[in-house]
């Protein structure tokens, strides 16, 4: 009997050792060999300026990686607030300080765009798209003083609102919202912004209306636009 | 039976009133958008620097409260006999309301950056403004007001 048993037990122990080994080494050997390639991987793909998303810039770090491989066995600890608020932007100040074809102060803008919108509690993104706009209130002043275009008009739509960030700590998100122009005659202009953060600095401005573009988003040369804290409705 | 009547007709009266304040309250915001060039009347002087033109942007909402958030942002173009001299004031409005002749004054703190190459600093800021133009108070400086030469400033 004992001469029986003592193979089955063996064959077990082996077995046993063999899984310890796959779900201890293999992510081992996974993060080593496979880390140093993984920002190459990110930066291939293509974040292109569109208005309506904010920019990326492809980084490399530790952390992405391991939550690349791990993310979906930990657990979120990023929530932001659910259902209907009144999701607020607001700016003043100058751009750009990232392209030649628009020199530093070259355009002056200041706007107001609030409206109700559903969050997303565990994305942070709203109910609002293109094709689903929120209704929203507010005004926007944009000066080009190189040609002299002045675009003014009331915000009558939100497009796009996404908090990357929400109290405790700095709120940072974007938003895209449109309007009627009724100076200068360039129609329906359409506002991106990206809030990164105090001070605004790193924060991104972009206008399409007519003939009058600023190429997607551009970074200020001075000023701030804040995505507001979440608010009650 | 009639009080009873009378106690709901009441309960339903400052129901009623209760909300539609709630509604006005809400349609009390008023926004101030600007965005342009200015200018100063000449002989403008803040410590030390003739301050000739100026440029603008603003974004801020008023509330009915006195309450008010947004940016405020402000260049201004001058010299000194070392040269051109450019400051810039970046605010964030914590403060306003709008004044009974249609003009708004806001004011909350802002950083001044002398473009002198000392360090920037913290000061609390108030602007007044209209149709027509900008008047700024950088801490206890008043600055004569900036007239518009492009642009627009908007109070709705």
């Amino acid at each position: 009997m004992n001469t029986t048993h003592r193979p089955a037990a063996a064959s077990l122990l082996k077995w046993i050792g063999a899984g310890l080994l796959s779900v201890t080494v293999v992510p081992f050997l996974a993060v080593v060999f496979v880390l140093p390639f993984a920002g190459r991987v990110a930066a291939a793909f293509d974040y292109s300026a569109d208005l309506a998303a904010p920019q990326v810039t492809p980084s490399f770090s530790l952390a992405g990686t391991l939550d690349f491989f791990f993310g979906s066995l930990s657990v979120s600890t990023t929530s932001f607030p659910s259902g209907t608020i009144t999701g607020k932007v607001t700016g003043g100040g100058t751009i750009s300080a990232d392209d030649p074809r628009i020199p530093p102060r070259s355009r002056s803008f200041g706007y107001v765009a609030m409206g109700q919108v559903v969050i997303n509690s565990s994305t942070g993104a709203s109910n609002c798209t293109p094709a689903t706009p929120c209704p929203a209130k507010g005004h926007l002043n944009y000066v080009n003083h190189t040609t002299g275009v002045h675009i003014n008009g009331e915000v009558t739509e939100i497009t796009n609102f996404q908090f990357f960030a929400t109290p405790p700590g700095p709120t940072k998100g974007t938003a895209t919202f449109r309007g009627t122009d009724n100076k200068s005659g360039c129609g329906t202009f359409t506002v991106s912004v990206t809030d990164n953060g105090e001070p605004g600095t790193d924060d991104r401005f972009g206008i399409d209306c007519g003939g009058e573009t600023t190429f997607g988003q551009r970074q200020h040369s001075g000023g701030n636009s804040q995505i507001h804290p979440p608010q009650a409705k | 039976m009639k009080r009873l009547t009378t106690a709901f007709v009441l309960a339903l009266f400052i129901a009623t009133t209760a909300a539609a304040s709630r509604v006005l309250i809400a349609a009390g915001e008023t926004s101030v958008t600007g965005a342009g060039t200015a200018a100063f009347p000449s002989g403008t002087l803040f410590n030390g620097v003739t301050l000739a033109t100026s440029q603008f942007g603003k974004g801020v909402v008023l509330n009915s409260d006195g309450s008010a958030s947004g940016d405020f942002y402000n260049v201004l173009d001058g010299s000194t006999a070392l040269g051109p001299q450019t400051i810039t004031v970046t605010g964030v409005v914590s403060y306003g309301s709008l004044n009974a002749d249609g003009s708004a004054t806001f004011g909350g703190s802002s950083w001044v950056d002398m473009g002198d190459g000392t360090p920037g600093s913290s000061l609390p800021f108030t602007v007044t403004a209209t149709s027509m133009g900008i008047t700024l108070v950088l801490g206890a400086t008043t600055l004569p007001t900036q007239t518009l030469t492009s642009g627009g400033v908007d109070i709705r």
